[in-house]
């Protein structure tokens, strides 16, 4: 299993408190291959997009919308 | 947001061109830069008028309704892939499109505003006009990293970041100035865009700037965005600035 994580550093949660998952490419359930673009962060308008870390069955945990912040575990892929 | 000193590609397009002609060469640049681990470019360009909008801006409800009937009031709408909302751009703005593949280790999106920002606001300076980073309430694609002068909004900053497995990042970090005046009220046109498009987000009005107006009586005789683009060119060729 490998988490869909959001990295540590990414942005000052001093400034910005938090951002939002702002879609999921995939649903979740869904078989992913790894590297693919899976789900889309804005933040401070900023788009980062996260790629899957592995391949195999997306399970997500933070939906579309909700709220995020650096070192967030987002989803997991189970192999 | 740069490896090195001397591997950072700068690309300048001075005349005025079609916006979709200009974004295509800013993506092939971007691509390139992506291709090479340590390689860095940078785009500076303007282009025609036209309504640069987010990729969320897209999925609003009439999105296709409302980029039809602007672009028939002659503000085609471009989708674009930073983050933020809706920028207007006209042959009086410059945009700065930087790019580069580093590692994603450490690196923050607050430094690489920071690395983008700085030239710019030096390249300001230099005209005169003392602006910095900050935040205008009620203006247009607002954020944290816009540039202000005078408490109005003179220019944006955005971002794209995609990470890979390889430990990599290939980051994308644009902005644009405003120079000029155009010839409409631009917060008009954003406004028009959310109302048609079925978006909640409305701009007030003041709370936008340009080069021209802040330089009010000092302010050059001549196209002011050509001698902007050619003075922040020089300020990044001399800084080698992305370092973040």
């Amino acid at each position: 299993m490998a988490d869909v994580r959001i990295p540590d550093d990414l942005w000052d949660t001093s400034k910005t408190p938090e951002g939002i998952v702002a879609n999921w490419f995939y649903r979740d359930g869904s078989e992913v291959p790894a590297n693919e673009t899976i789900a889309e962060i804005m933040v401070e308008k900023t788009n980062y997009e996260i790629a899957a870390p592995a391949a195999g069955t997306l399970r997500i945990t933070v939906p579309k919308d909700g709220v995020v912040r650096p070192g967030t575990v987002i989803g997991r892929i189970e192999g | 947001m740069h490896g090195g000193g001397d591997d950072m590609r700068i690309v300048i397009a001075p005349d005025v061109r079609a916006v979709d002609a200009a974004m295509t060469e800013q993506q092939s640049l971007v691509e390139r830069a992506f291709a090479e681990p340590g390689a860095a470019a940078l785009f500076i360009w303007r282009a025609e008028q036209a309504l640069l909008v987010t990729r969320q801006d897209a999925r609003l409800p009439a999105f296709e309704r409302a980029a039809r009937v602007l672009e028939a009031e002659g503000w085609p709408v471009l989708v674009r892939t930073s983050g933020g909302g809706a920028f207007p751009v006209h042959p009086g703005t410059v945009q700065f499109a930087a790019a580069a593949r580093l590692p994603a280790a450490g690196r923050s999106i607050d430094a690489i505003y920071d690395a983008l920002g700085a030239p710019l606001i030096e390249a300001l300076a230099s005209f005169g006009v003392a602006a910095g980073l900050g935040e205008v309430a009620g203006a247009f694609c607002r954020g944290r990293h816009d540039i202000v002068a005078g408490g109005r909004k003179l220019g944006g900053l955005a971002q794209h970041w995609r990470s890979t497995n390889d430990g990599a990042a290939r980051i994308f970090a644009g902005a644009s100035v405003l120079a000029e005046e155009a010839a409409q009220n631009l917060t008009d046109v954003v406004n028009r865009f959310y109302t048609l498009a079925g978006g909640d987000f409305r701009c007030a009005a003041g709370t936008v700037t340009s080069l021209r107006r802040e330089l009010g009586a000092a302010a050059p005789t001549g196209d002011l965005a050509a001698a902007l683009l050619q003075r922040a060119a020089t300020v990044f060729r001399s800084h080698i600035p992305l370092a973040a």
